[in-house]
């Protein structure tokens, strides 16, 4: 199909989108991609509990249609775009799937295996596509990492270590990804649903999980550290969003040593003995842009003019992975907690008591 | 015994009230300006509310049900003068039991020698410590009006999660490329471990402590700053320090003077446009991190002042009327610092 030839399908058949949840993610991720649209105006329909909120995002895009209830939209619409905080996903998905409508809902896929099985299972029932915005899986140098380890022209895979890990600064509008008790799932679910969704997709296949380590103290952990495997391979993945870490893959083959900045979307080494080769393995863009683009995609899906880059289906065992994870995560020693002398004289009664 | 509020919860030593006071089963409630830098206090099950100190809205909310109030916030102009000016009006209106304003030895400007609470501040210090002085003149006028206010000046709070004295001093050392600085260094490093900063605030809270009164937070060692690299090099396991020569460091410190200011010019105006350039150039992103680098590794000027500087302020007053005995030295503080900074991944 030539652009023009795309372009002419794409005004043809405009689609009716609910966006559900007008946060941050709606106006960043979503909403720049729908805008693209001629009449997006009137055919999306913005969804958030408050009222207040989605009036302001609609005049904020110019958009017609707003509402409060995801159940009770102002007309039948043709897909359902969800970006919710994370405990709402699965519910509303699977609301819009099992009446056959494709979803497209921001990462992470849900809460749990179960929760992820569910909205398979209404996916396949109402015969329709579930997409979720994995979107660094579209990053040019992961993508060719993923071929040359699938290839086995560096060998087996002996080690993979990821570290990643910066400030949490995400601009959400609600506090849900702090204050979630009593799910209380923290960076490993939210920076974890990209980076071990990569880790399962280079591997091709689910490691176990050998241990884990995590700070949580009751709340969402902000650092966490798993050892896993799968066959020979070991995976040493550690995640905060306290501090910034190195932001490192180094992926330990046989022949070759595969490193790279994980936020650089485009290049990567290869280390072999006696030489470094880098690779550039295509043009440079934004984080936001790799969002657009898979965005771009789920829209082509419901016109029916393209095939998804990849389904809810792909992504699945990452969160069976982080599923584990959680269920077996132990909390980390902390000393500076543990063994403070002053910590103890407050909970001691040698001072004058304050509770 | 109702609630404590805590302002500027989510910083170094706000998270750390915070969390003491919750492991101890003292009542707290973490005021935050923004959920964005909460992630740290999050990880417990704590009262966290909304508390931009420039919201009386907010303030008025967060202070309900609350019989003290830690005042840690801190920020620009706004945040530290009108902020508190805002805090302490709210709490004289609520009648707060008491409140613990946490200001800091910046307000004796460049002071040296035995500087107890009654040096009278020279007004010759940095942009941060004329905030302070006139955050600590609102407390003044308060205090005259009856609020039972209690001013802490602690000294260089040190301890997990400090990125101005552990952070980026573990970066420092563990680069190879920091030392000793001879004589420059051999001022005195007036060290305070974070904890012993909050039994301070907590013995400023009980009801018999004066209000009005001025302390002095302090640690109980007196080293050097040189002592402090050492030791701290020591515990990183790190192989033993050269010994640098201060004039060269202080004329790059000079040169680089600009560079700093227009880099966090560029930073906080440009920053997408920077980043866009670091990833599409190899060599952007080589000069971007050698500046970096660079910058990191260099003492400003401020900075080798400091580290010269002969001054110590005495902690008898706090000893004698609140009954703070410091209880972390240099060593176990420091030990603190490494097993935090391991766990987390920071020394790479």
């Amino acid at each position: 199909m030539t652009t023009a030839e795309h372009q002419q399908a794409t005004r043809k058949t405009i689609p009716r989108v609910a966006v559900i949840g007008c946060g941050a993610a709606a106006r960043e991720f979503c909403l720049p991609v729908l805008a693209k649209y001629p009449d997006f105006r009137r055919f999306v329909v913005l969804v958030d509990k408050s009222p207040a909120q989605a009036q302001s995002v609609a005049t904020e895009f110019g958009i017609q249609n707003h509402c409060t209830d995801f159940r009770c939209l102002p007309f039948e619409v043709d897909a359902a775009i969800v970006t919710t905080p994370h405990h709402l996903h699965a519910e509303q998905s699977v609301f819009f799937l099992r009446q056959g409508k494709p979803v497209f809902t921001e990462k992470p896929l849900g809460m749990s295996a179960g929760e992820v099985s569910q909205m398979l299972t209404a996916a396949s029932t109402g015969g329709t596509t579930l997409m979720v915005n994995n979107c660094r899986r579209l990053f040019p140098a992961y993508r060719r990492v993923q071929e040359l380890l699938g290839s086995g022209e560096c060998g087996e895979v002996l080690n993979l270590r990821i570290s990643d890990g910066s400030p949490f600064e995400w601009n959400s509008v609600s506090d849900f990804y702090l204050k979630n008790p009593p799910q209380a799932k923290g960076v490993f679910l939210d920076r974890g649903a990209h980076t071990v969704d990569v880790v399962c997709w280079w591997l091709s296949g689910r490691p176990h999980v050998i241990q884990s380590q995590s700070d949580s103290l009751g709340g969402a952990e902000a650092l966490l550290k798993v050892q896993m495997a799968l066959g020979q391979t070991a995976v040493e993945l550690a995640f905060s969003r306290i501090y910034k870490l190195e932001n490192c893959y180094s992926v330990e083959c046989e022949n070759a040593t595969i490193t790279g900045r994980l936020f650089n979307s485009t290049k990567f080494e290869i280390h072999r003995p006696g030489q470094v080769e880098t690779i550039h393995a295509g043009k440079p863009a934004k984080y936001h842009e790799y969002a657009w683009q898979l965005l771009d995609n789920f829209i082509e899906v419901v016109q029916g003019i393209a095939p998804p880059l990849f389904t809810a289906n792909d992504v699945a065992a990452s969160i069976e992975l982080i599923d584990e994870t959680y269920q077996n995560a132990k909390p980390f020693k902390m000393p500076w907690y543990d063994n403070d002398p002053n910590l103890a004289l407050l909970r001691s009664s040698s001072i004058t008591d304050l509770r | 015994m109702q609630k404590i509020l805590v302002t500027g919860a989510t910083g170094f030593v706000g998270a750390w009230v915070v969390e003491s006071f919750q492991l101890s089963g003292i009542p707290v409630r973490a005021g935050i300006r923004s959920w964005t830098s909460a992630a740290r206090l999050a990880r417990r099950a704590v009262d966290i509310v909304p508390c931009d100190v420039l919201s009386k809205t907010q303030l008025r909310s967060a202070m309900e049900g609350c019989d003290a109030v830690v005042h840690c916030a801190v920020g620009n102009e706004a945040v530290t003068v009108s902020g508190t000016q805002n805090v302490l009006a709210m709490a004289h209106e609520m009648g707060i039991r008491r409140v613990v304003h946490l200001s800091s030895v910046a307000v004796y400007g460049n002071a040296t020698g035995v500087v107890d609470e009654n040096r009278q501040n020279n007004g010759r210090g940095n942009a941060y410590a004329k905030r302070k002085i006139a955050a600590e003149l609102i407390c003044e006028k308060f205090i005259s009006r009856g609020t039972p206010i209690v001013v802490l000046r602690p000294t260089i709070i040190y301890g997990p999660f400090s990125y101005a004295w552990t952070v980026s001093f573990a970066n420092r050392l563990w680069s190879g490329h920091w030392g000793t600085f001879g004589k420059a260094g051999e001022g005195k490093c007036n060290l305070v471990y974070v904890t012993d900063v909050v039994q301070a605030i907590y013995r400023a809270l009980q009801p018999e402590t004066a209000p009005g009164e001025v302390f002095n937070v302090n640690g109980e060692e007196i080293i050097t700053w040189n002592d402090y690299f050492v030791r701290f090099n020591e515990a990183l396991g790190r192989p033993p320090l050269r010994t640098l020569n201060a004039w060269p460091i202080a004329v790059k410190s000079r040169l680089l003077s600009p560079v700093r200011v227009a880099g966090r010019f560029a930073l906080t105006r440009f920053n997408d446009t920077l980043m866009s350039l670091h990833a599409k150039s190899s060599l952007a992103a080589k000069y971007m991190k050698v500046t970096e680098s660079s910058l990191k590794l260099t003492p400003t000027n401020d900075q080798l002042k400091l580290y010269g500087m002969d001054v110590h302020y005495p902690i008898e007053k706090a000893c004698k009327e609140l009954g703070y005995r410091p209880q972390v030295g240099v060593t176990q503080g420091l030990e603190f610092g490494v097993a935090w900074l391991r766990q987390h991944g920071l020394l790479y």
